[in-house]
């Protein structure tokens, strides 16, 4: 194991594949998810199968029934997310003499088990490489990995647990198939102003709208200046078209003063301003653009490279 | 003032037809722009002794994908954020801190958060060592997450400080958290204290008030309870000690929505929460600008429609959910051996389709001695269905119907 500083994120070749033939399609693999027919979950390893650790509670299961037992109020965000199922038992180090409470997350697709681990992963949290991408917190390891969303966690802290926990994240990593994956549109996003691990993927209701799905987002800062560069796949470009043209009614709706159309441009851009400004614009079957903008002419400049990479 | 332009409809129960069906439902940009145009009005009431002036609807901060909903809730009025320490790993809370510093208005938000420890799910009680997903249940550790969720909150004083998710009464009343609560607010870091719960909460909520130092409860309360009453009872007696009174999973949970491919009338949910005078608030999470628009326009007209009320009655007969499932585990659980799953299939036909005439039809198909009629004559129902179905219940509101006289 090695930390990761310069990979921002290393992804999966069945995504690819996916994605590559929703391209071929012009359609969004986001936009028909498959509904899980099975909850099969992950087997938990039996006591003595992992080296150094022995497993000191029977495993339990939860489900999107029972889920908000075991994690209260986050249950609700966790199915959003397409949540499956949850396999989580205790282990034991057997030199460490310390616990490890091990959850293994099954997502219904690749991009949500990505979603739901980038929306617990922090600012203050250690990028690591193990399954496609990591975050090592104080008494925490999070990795993602195909569908799964796995998370180990020990009261304890200091580096040797540390170690403990990657040691443990490998060899369950180790467990899974597809170990290198790459969600494909977060390429599309600039290097330039780019926040490491910053990467975000929201399944629904982005920007409060329930018609745009399957969205990426990413941080960016500019002089000092934070914004968010934003990527949403639709099935065609007919109907990213019709999503720009609603965002447009909607937001001139809500605040007609600041709102512009710039189409001297190719793509046209749609300007809000405002305190947390907004630059938007359709390119092909996918929607893009800037918010959080505190400058429009940084906003602009943003959005003008993010539609440069993605046209390309 | 009565607001009657707001029709939309989450769940479409068809109470004419019988149709529940979730594709009648309006489309993303039909409920994104009927939420522009309506302008709700803002119904407050106080928070037991607390004094705190809080509007019906609250915000119950669990996502942190978009800052803007939180930016939208201020500029209608809401003042009331309901989040937790543990919630995905804390980033819920970064977000409100973000966001309110933003703002510069904390002094105008009322912020809500809880603090969850190590407990032994199974017995229902505070352990007292910590596992490796929460800390012990001690007055250091509860002060080390208090301080954690003021920095990540950006500010030095939580309005509500909660016990998260108390299981029973012993958990209510465990006395290190208890005196770690109150000196937390003797200190300043909470100005009021109570308990969160969502399982037996008619018990927890008595000890919670009757403990005497708790301000504030947070339950779990919605019409598809089988005990919503000794809820409802049990907030009153909230209400009259002075503690306040905050209501959680008023929808009944996403599962309704997700697994069984139907939405409920979120609205009607809320009304009939907001009908028990004694509930101050509630904590919806909303994650689009038309839900939290429609939830505010609940405001404007309190009033649960006859139409509303079959909707959430149909609501809680959802397949899967509250039908019989015909699996007749139940028929050996009753003495007389009486045709259970038949009888919840009647019961179903009558309220869930409006169809008494195949009702009476099902209950006069079954033999006497196995019918509604050896069910009038019981008084101590011992019948049990595995998924909770409240068979005596049906069985009792069966034979007082009128249509089953004819």
């Amino acid at each position: 194991m090695t930390a990761s500083t310069d990979q921002p994120i290393r992804l999966a070749a069945v995504i690819l594949m996916v994605m590559a033939c929703a391209a071929c399609s012009g359609g969004d693999p986001s936009q028909d998810r498959p509904a899980p027919s099975i909850s099969t979950g992950f087997d938990l390893p039996p006591d003595g199968e992992l080296p150094g650790w022995s497993r000191v509670t029977e495993p339990e299961h939860y489900e999107a029934d029972n889920l908000w037992e075991y994690i209260n109020g986050q249950a609700d965000f966790f199915i959003d997310y397409g949540f499956v199922r949850v396999d989580t038992a205790e282990y034991r180090n057997d030199q460490e003499s310390s616990s490890v409470v091990l959850e293994v997350y099954r997502m219904g697709r690749p991009q949500e088990a990505f979603g739901i681990f980038a929306a617990e992963r922090t600012r203050d949290d250690r990028p690591l490489e193990i399954g496609a991408a990591a975050y090592l917190g104080a008494n925490v390891l999070g990795f993602w990995q195909g569908e799964q969303y796995v998370k180990l966690t020990s009261f304890d802290e200091g580096p040797s647990v540390e170690q403990a926990l990657i040691d443990l994240a490998e060899e369950v990593s180790s467990r899974f198939p597809n170990p290198e994956l790459e969600l494909e549109t977060l390429l599309l996003f600039p290097e330039k102003g780019r926040v490491e691990a910053s990467e975000r993927f929201i399944p629904k209701n982005f920007l409060g709208q329930p018609y745009l799905t399957g969205a990426y987002r990413v941080d960016y800062t500019f002089d000092g200046q934070g914004l968010q560069l934003f990527v949403v796949e639709t099935g065609s470009p007919t109907e990213a078209q019709t999503h720009f043209k609603h965002l447009e009614d909607y937001y001139r709706g809500r605040d007609p003063a600041n709102v512009s159309l710039d189409d001297t441009k190719d793509p046209a851009m749609l300007v809000v301003d405002g305190p947390s400004g907004v630059v938007i614009f359709q390119l092909e079957h996918r929607l893009g653009g800037a918010i959080g903008v505190q400058s429009l002419e940084a906003g602009r400049a943003a959005a003008v490279a993010l539609a440069e990479k993605m046209g390309r | 003032m009565k607001n009657k332009g707001v029709s939309r409809r989450w769940f479409i129960g068809g109470a004419a037809t019988g149709v529940v069906s979730a594709g009648l439902e309006l489309s993303g940009y039909q409920r994104a722009e009927a939420a522009e145009q309506t302008a709700p009005a803002i119904s407050y009431r106080v928070l037991g002794r607390t004094g705190l002036k809080i509007p019906l609807i609250s915000y119950g901060v669990m996502n942190s994908d978009n800052p803007d909903m939180l930016r939208r809730a201020f500029d209608l009025g809401l003042n009331h954020l309901d989040t937790a320490h543990g919630y995905l790993r804390g980033n819920s809370e970064r977000v409100i801190g973000e966001v309110v510093e933003q703002r510069g208005n904390r002094d105008k938000v009322y912020i809500a958060t809880k603090m969850y420890l190590a407990r032994d799910r199974e017995r229902g009680v505070f352990t007292s060592e910590a596992s490796a997903r929460e800390p012990a249940p001690t007055e250091e550790n509860l002060f080390q997450l208090l301080e954690t969720s003021l920095e990540r909150l950006r500010t030095d004083y939580i309005d509500i400080l909660y016990l998260h998710s108390c299981y029973s009464p012993a958990m209510a009343t465990y006395e290190p958290l208890m005196a770690a609560l109150v000196k937390a607010k003797e200190q300043g870091k909470a100005r009021f204290i109570g308990v969160s719960t969502h399982r037996d909460e008619a018990n927890v909520i008595r000890a919670t008030v009757d403990a005497g130092v708790y301000d504030v409860v947070l339950t779990s309360y919605n019409y598809l309870q089988d005990h919503k009453d000794a809820i409802g009872e049990a907030i009153a007696y909230a209400a009259g000690k002075g503690v306040g009174v905050v209501a959680m999973k008023t929808q009944g949970g996403k599962r309704l929505n997700q697994k069984e491919g139907v939405e409920i009338n979120h609205q009607a949910a809320l009304k009939w929460v907001f009908a028990n005078p004694h509930v101050c608030t509630a904590i919806p999470g909303m994650t689009t600008f038309d839900q939290m628009d429609s939830n505010f326009s609940v405001m404007a007209d309190l009033d649960l429609s006859e139409a509303e009320e079959r909707e959430l009655k149909l609501a809680s007969l959802l397949p899967g959910t509250y039908f019989c499932q015909s699996c007749r585990e139940c028929v050996p659980t009753c003495p007389e051996r009486v045709e259970i799953p038949s009888l919840m299939r009647a019961y179903m036909y009558a309220e869930a389709y409006g169809n008494t005439i195949q009702a009476e039809e099902t209950i006069g198909s079954l033999p006497e001695d196995r019918g509604l009629q050896v069910c009038a004559g019981c008084t101590s129902c011992q019948a049990r269905c595995r998924r909770d179905l409240p068979i005596s219940d049906r069985v009792r509101e069966m034979a007082g119907a009128r249509w089953t006289l004819a």
